[in-house]
Formats: C-alpha cells, structure tokens, sequence
C-alpha cells in the first residue's frame, strides 16, 4: 500500500520517484500454504499479515526527506528529535 | 511494459480516456506507471496531399512540393529524397514547433517560413524526427494513401502509449491482448479477440521437429513457408510497433515482433537456405559449445542452455535470441517460423548467464501458456500470407505431447465473503468471473461456485487466486475497513527490551544522543581496532570468529561487527567536525561466530563514545581559558550510572591491555569472572588515524545480555534509611603509581566493615608534596550505625584497621 508522499504533498520529487506516491509496504492475507506449514487448518483460520517500512513511516511522519539520515547519526539530526524519547 | 493505446482499442471497446483506463487497471492490480502522449505537440501540423513537385531552379538537390492539407495549400522547398506526388505527407505550417533534426540533443525550434536560394517556403514536410516519432530523418514521414487530407496529424496518428508494470505474476498480461482481456475484465468493455487462422488443412509433417530436451520444451510448433519478399513493413505495423517502442527493422522480423507484442507469444524466424537437413532440433548444450547470435557476439556456453539446432550446426539460442548463422536477409525466400514453450528456469539462467535479457527471455522467464504457441505461430503465418502475396505454406509440424489438462477449481461462495469481509452476491461473482473467461457456474442448492481456469492464467491455482479475482475486479476500494473485535493475548514484554529502554533512557539522561549504525564493517575496520588479533572489546573474541558476508553490499563491509565501536566512532570523527562535544551512544547487536554451520550470537550491546569539550559555554564558565576535553572518567561515570541501575555490586575493574585502547587508562569490568564490558580511551595512535591528533576519545562498550542476566541474580538487600547521622571521614591514601586504584578502594572497603555506607573518590595528587613515584588517592568515607550514634573510640578502631589494610595489602600509607 502506498501513501501520498508527504515530502511534496503528492506532486512529484526525488523521494517517491516523482509519482507523488511513496510505498509503505505490502500487506495482505496469508497464503494457504504458509498457515498449513504451521500447522493451521486454512478452513479453520485466516489470517493477514503487513509489512512496513520503518524508515518510510519516519521519512512521511517527521519529513524526512533522505533515508540516509538515520544512518548519518549526525547530532544536528538527532537533536531534533530530542522530544521522542520513549 | 509498453501498451499505445490506439493499439489497445482494437481489442477493447473502451471509450474511458487514457488517463482513467491506467487509473482503474491500475487499482485491479496492473499499475499503470507513466503515460506519455505522443503528438502533443504537434499544433499546425496537418495530413497533406502531394500534388505537384518541380525541381527547384536554382538547387540541384531541392524540389519545390505544392502540398494540400484540407483548406491550406502551400509551396514547400525541400530536399527530401523520397517525396513523390500523390503521396499523405504530414504538413507542418508556420508557427509550428519542431524537433531540430540537426541537434543532438532534444531541441524544439518554430517554423517559419523562409527563402530557401530563392524561392519562398512556407512550410515544411515533416520527418519522423522532426514530429518526435523515432530518429529517422533520412526522408519524409509517407502517411498511408487513405490518410484524412486536412485532418490535424495529433488527429490521425496521435497516441498515449501508457507503461503498465508487468509484475512476475502477470505474465498473462504481458501482451496487448492480455492488457486488453484485463481492461475488459475490470470495466466491462466488450473485448475482440484477434482472429487466428485455422491451419488444420496445412500438410502436416512428422519429420520437421525433434525435441531431444522434452523436460526444457514443452511445446514446439513450427511453420515452413515458401514464396516471401523481404521489404519494408506497411506504415500501420511500423507505426504501432513504434509506438510501443520497437524499431521498425522489415517486414517478416516486424511481424515476428509485432505477434509478440500482440499475443505474448515470442516468435522467431530461420532463413531456410541457411538450414541443413530436414530436421529442427531442440537439445541441451555440451559444456564449452560455441555458438554465435544475432548481436555478433560469440559465446561460449557451460552446458545445458536448450539449443534450437539443424542437422549440422545450432542456429539458436533458444528463448533469448536466434543466430547469426540462419537470420533472415534481404534474399530470404524461404523461411521457418518457431513458437514454442521453454522451460522458464532455463530461459532465465541462459540469459543471466549470457547476460543477454531479450523481450523474448523476459517472456520466456515469466512461464507461457503453452496453448500461445500454436495461436501466435498461426497469426504471424496469416500476416506474412496477408503482407506477401506470393507467399505459401509448405508444412508444419507441432510436437506437443503432454497439453495442460483444464483446471476447474471449487468453491463455497460463503468462503467469499468470509474471506474478503464484505458481502458479494452469487450473481455479482458470476457476473465478474464471467468476464475474466473463467466459466463460472454457480450451483444455488450447494451453495458453490465452479470456475475452469483459461489456459492462459497460470497464476491462478488454488481457489483463493479465484477469490481474489473477484475482489480485484470488484475493487480493493470497495472492501470496508473494520477494526478487529475481541479480546487479543496478553503482551509479554521482552525483558531485554525493557533494559534496552532504561539503558537507552539514563544515557540520554546523562546527555547523549542514540545512533543508530550499519551492522558492517570492513576488514580495515577490524584491523584498526584491533578485533581479530587483540580480542573484541565487551565481548571476547577468544571462541567467536568473525562471521562473513557473501555479495556484501558494499563489498569491503562483509563483516558483521563484533563491536559496536568501530561505527560509533566514525560518527564521533563526522560530528567533531561541527560539533564541540559529541555524546554518542548505540544500543544494538554485535555478532560472535559459533560453529561454521550455526548461527552466530547476537548479543545485545551498549556502545558508548565520548569526545570533545566537556564544559558547556554557560553560566559558570563564562571564559573557559582551560577547555576540559571529554575522558576516560566521563565515560566510567556513564558506566558507573548503568550498574547502579541494574543493580550490580560484584564487578571488579581490572586493567585492561589492548591494541586500540590508552594502556593505563582503559579497564574492563569483570563480573563473575567473565568480562562483561570495557572502558577506555582510544590509543592515540588509532585516534590518530581516525583524523583525531591530541584529542582524548573515551569509549565503553558493556554486554547488556550479560548484564540483564546477572542483575536478577543480585537483589539489593535494603537499607533501613538511617535513625542516627552519619559521620564523613577522609582518607588520603600514598601507594605507588603503579598501583590501582580500584584495589585502594577494595582495600579500604574491606578493612572498613560494615558501618561504610559510602565511599566516593575525590581527589587524585602527584606533586610536590608526595614523594616522587608515589601518589595520593583521597576518599571520603561515610560511616552509619543503623542503632546508634558513632563514637571517635569507634572510628579510631575502624582508622587504625583501614591503616594497617592498606600498608598490607597495597603497601600503602595514610597521608596525615
């Protein structure tokens, strides 16, 4: 699934490749196959599952618009996010 | 995957514009990622008619071309070679914007018009270049005879070519037709197969084919046909395989591509004359045959590529490209045409190997319905019959021994809405497996739905890829959003994440910023740090060898660190760049090699990084004339805070030898025996290597697995908060300067008993008033009795024991 680019507000620019549209992740409902090779019976349960990009939530959540950022550790970077302790 | 939409709507009767056909194929799964319009700037540019051309007066290679398009008609100088009259030009009128033919990169000029030696021009004949259809610029774009006169050329050959992204499982729609099938499908527009001819009443050979890899080819379907001429394509079939981004090249190569693009189905064609013998072969390679193809290129193979092969020689590489050695040519009269079914794994190991990825490998790669093969070979025969008039079909041949059984798959219709979430009526899914060709016929009283998969979706097997049809077509948009209802299992917090959490939280605290590094280092990176041959830092690398990366990317950093320092320094070295004090501190997982064929460790770490000034420009500090360098005693005090917060007592400093660190100003923390972390100043040398001379770099690195499991075993036994003062003595110890202090300490602890409530160093003394090689280390010592007030009898005791500990144990002496 794809979100509107929150870097240029789905206009198009370096990050989403000019198509305005970032992609988050994949998501869906699992395989048959899979929930039968843990044991489930796929007649019995369903299930979905999703992944998502970490550095693409950050990247569209505090607009960041260079993934290597979180691998910089630069501390003019970091401080910014001085707030987000947890 | 490029689909010109004036192709697509020979098959589909869509009347949505470009624009909103991409938008809704691409919410069914199929993305459309760019259009591009080709004639968009074709203003004033008209389908002309040639009616008359004269020589020009003055200039041997110019003609003068009076041209008509609808109520314009103008005289044109030109000295294009193929202008002839009669001839449906594209008519270009002053003000129009062109490409310049002459400028190597994209340029736009405005036509004017002009003298040209003499005689006025006031327009221009276009070429294909000049109008942004393809580089051709040797003639003028020839228009077909039956071209509209006077009709704005963006009219007539105006196109939007949209690119579909065809992912690996949508090989069914990998050709216009399949593009076409799915555009009808998801918008109910009425779809037109192409007509194939029937080639039943074709002499059918048994002799023609011979496949000798049965388990690479599945299906191989041949055609001989006699009496073709090679020329130039009719403009219709140029034009559309332009427009999809194939160069015209003649008219049976144009063919072979155009089926292709069309159905699917790659084609390839072998001049006759070049073959030898009666016999088309299809056989695996032997190691090291040579074989050269289509793009000169000889190569050499290793063995097992499937091989299209005459009696003699190999004449192709099958699935990726055809070769040199039977390709068509101008003299070509007779020719074989091959559509068959290779192995898809085969095809694509060939063309990695080769590094030759062809429209066909792609294809190929994907895995073809067999059933394309014998309907794109009929249709490309019937366009080379319909292209040359003189041309027959001798003989055939299709070898296809084991055809795909029709796969009909089962369902409950319950399971649909199940499924998916959302309510689709029984006819709803009929309605829409109907229009994907799939047959359905649902069964009421059973409450079942049974569908029999065309032969061209291999993709779908199992009823789940049946439902899924369904909800694409119906529209992802269209399921609700609902939230999950009942009650979910109770959370288990990870124990170490929770220390990583507190960790993480008194760092900050104590003023530092959390990186985040690669997990990578490079063997440089070992080296300088000494981890291979010196031991690692918190971790011991004495048992745990370095785990390697294949295909690392970048290639130098094939490590996986062993110790978070490495990184976290070179953070350190950036930030100094622009920062006066750098705090830098990582929790992550370091990796320690166990047995060859196991997983390493992956314990979890805390690497911590100081450098810089330690005294911040503040209120205190208005004209900081000494700047204090961050040290070794910053880092311990971080290390100091981290115990204390889990709790360990038991740890011993022991002083520590290694190659990257200051000797007597680096310790490792001991616990049990076993190391659980380091702490030390960089040895100047490798800090000096880092680009940091004269700076003090103070490092620690602590094993938090470690430390999580010790904690729980140490519960701190309470205090009773104290009925009566406590009393503060000093202690100035003498020992040599060789001596630890953390062995003054233990010693003053022990001897002191166990009124010591606190103990805290303050003061370290080499000077004038100590004898030389000596030093003094002065402690204050907090003494409490939980029952009564202390007494100086007492504490003299307690002096005199500390004194004769210290001489004892560490040859020491009590500084007045």
């Amino acid at each position: 699934f794809a979100v509107d680019c929150a870097i240029c507000n789905g206009k198009g620019c370096r990050v989403c490749k000019h198509t305005g549209w970032l992609e988050m992740g994949g998501a869906g409902m699992v395989h048959p196959n899979v929930l039968r090779s843990v044991g489930y019976d796929p007649d019995e349960v369903s299930g979905f599952a999703f992944g998502l990009g970490i550095d693409r939530i950050a990247m569209m959540k505090y607009g960041v618009d260079d993934v290597r950022a979180f691998a910089n550790n630069d501390i003019r970077f970091l401080r910014d996010f001085a707030h987000a302790v947890s | 995957m490029n689909v010109p939409y004036r192709w697509l709507k020979q098959y589909v009767d869509t009347d949505l514009p470009p624009e909103t056909l991409g938008q809704r194929m691409t919410m069914a799964g199929l993305e459309a990622e760019q259009l591009t319009r080709i004639g968009a700037e074709w203003d004033k540019v008209y389908v002309g008619e040639v009616i008359e051309v004269t020589q020009h007066p003055d200039a041997d290679r110019l003609v003068l071309a009076d041209v008509e398009a609808g109520e314009h008609r103008l005289t044109v100088v030109t000295g294009a070679p193929n202008i002839a009259e009669g001839q449906k030009v594209a008519l270009a009128l002053a003000g129009a914007r062109l490409i310049d033919a002459y400028s190597d990169e994209l340029k736009y000029k405005t036509l004017k018009p002009g003298s040209i030696r003499g005689v006025r021009s006031e327009g221009m004949v276009c070429s294909e270049k000049e109008l942004g259809i393809s580089e051709e610029h040797e003639g003028i774009l020839i228009l077909d005879s039956d071209a509209p006169n006077g009709a704005p050329l963006a009219d007539y050959l105006g196109d939007t070519v949209i690119e579909f992204e065809i992912t690996p499982n949508l090989v069914h729609a990998f050709s216009i037709l399949g593009i076409a099938r799915e555009a009808a499908a998801i918008t109910g527009a009425n779809l037109r197969e192409p007509e194939i001819v029937d080639l039943s009443a074709v002499s059918q050979s048994h002799t023609l084919v011979r496949i000798d890899a049965p388990d690479l080819c599945r299906r191989y379907h041949a055609i001989v046909v006699d009496g073709v001429k090679v020329e130039s394509s009719p403009s219709w079939m140029a034009q559309q395989l332009q427009a999809a981004g194939v160069r015209s090249v003649n008219n049976l190569v144009d063919i072979t591509n155009y089926v292709m693009l069309e159905l699917g189905q790659p084609l390839h064609a072998f001049d006759l004359a070049f073959m030898e013998g009666e016999t088309i072969i299809i056989r695996e390679a032997a190691v090291g045959e040579g074989f050269e193809t289509l793009d000169h290129r000889t190569r050499t193979l290793s063995g097992g590529e499937l091989l299209i092969c005459d009696a003699v020689k190999p004449v192709g590489l099958a699935g990726v490209m055809g070769g040199v050695n039977s390709e068509i040519v101008d003299t070509t009269t007779s020719l074989l045409l091959e559509a068959a079914t290779f192995d898809m794994v085969n095809i694509r190991q060939t063309a990695r190997a080769q590094k030759l990825q062809t429209d066909a490998s792609a294809r190929f790669s994907r895995g073809l319905d067999p059933e394309l093969a014998g309907l794109a070979n009929a249709r490309a025969a019937q366009l080379i019959l319909e292209l040359c008039p003189g041309a027959s079909i001798r003989t055939m041949q299709d070898v296809y021994p084991n055809p795909p059984q029709p796969r009909t798959i089962m369902f409950e219709t319950l399971r649909v809405t199940s499924l998916l979430g959302m309510t689709v009526e029984p006819d709803e899914m009929v309605a829409v497996l109907d229009r994907l060709r799939f047959a359905p016929v649902h069964d009421a009283t059973n409450g079942t739905l049974t569908v029999t998969v065309p032969s061209w979706r291999t993709d779908v097997t199992i009823r789940e890829d049946v439902i899924e049809e369904i909800a694409r077509i119906v529209g992802y948009e269209q399921l609700p959003a609902t939230l999950i209802t009942g009650t979910t299992p109770a959370v288990e917090r990870d124990p170490t994440y929770l220390a990583e959490r507190r960790v993480r939280q008194l760092l900050v605290a104590a003023g530092g910023y959390e990186g985040r590094g690669y997990i990578t280092v490079s063997e440089a990176d070992i080296e300088q740090w000494g981890l291979n041959a010196g031991g690692g830092l918190a971790h011991s690398l004495r048992d745990a060898p370095l785990v390697r990366l294949r295909n690392a990317i970048p290639a130098e950093d094939d490590v996986l660190r062993p110790s978070i320092i490495p990184g976290l320094a070179k953070a350190v070295v950036e930030n100094l760049k622009h920062e006066r004090t750098v705090q830098l501190f990582e929790i992550g997982h370091v990796y320690l090699g166990t047995d060859p064929n196991l997983l390493p460790n992956e314990p979890s770490t805390v690497g911590i990084a100081l450098a810089g000034q330690r005294d911040h420009f503040d209120r205190f500090h208005p004209r900081p004339t000494e700047v204090d360098q961050l040290d070794y005693f910053d880092a311990k005090g971080m290390v100091d805070a981290l115990l204390e917060q889990f709790g360990m007592s038991d740890v011993t400093w022991q002083p520590l030898k290694h190659p990257a660190l200051h000797p007597g100003r680096s310790v490792e923390i001991v616990a049990h025996d076993e190391r659980i972390g380091i702490v030390g100043e960089v040895h100047p040398t490798v800090a000096s290597d880092l680009g940091l001379d004269g700076v003090r770099f103070a490092v620690a690195e602590l094993n938090l697995e470690r430390l999580l499991e010790l904690s729980a075993h140490g519960k701190r036994p309470q205090v009773p908060v104290a009925r009566f003062l406590p009393v503060e003595q000093d202690f100035a110890v003498v020992v040599d300067q060789a001596v630890a202090a953390a062995d003054v300490q233990d010693t003053l602890r022990q001897n002191a008993g166990p009124l010591l409530t606190g103990m805290i160093m303050f003061d370290v003394y080499e000077g004038e008033q100590i004898v030389d090689g000596k030093k003094s280390l002065a402690y204050r010592l907090t003494f409490t009795a939980p029952d009564r007030a202390l007494t100086d009898a007492e504490l003299g005791k307690v002096r005199k024991r500390i004194e004769r500990g210290i001489q004892t144990k560490v040859n020491g002496s009590l500084r007045a």
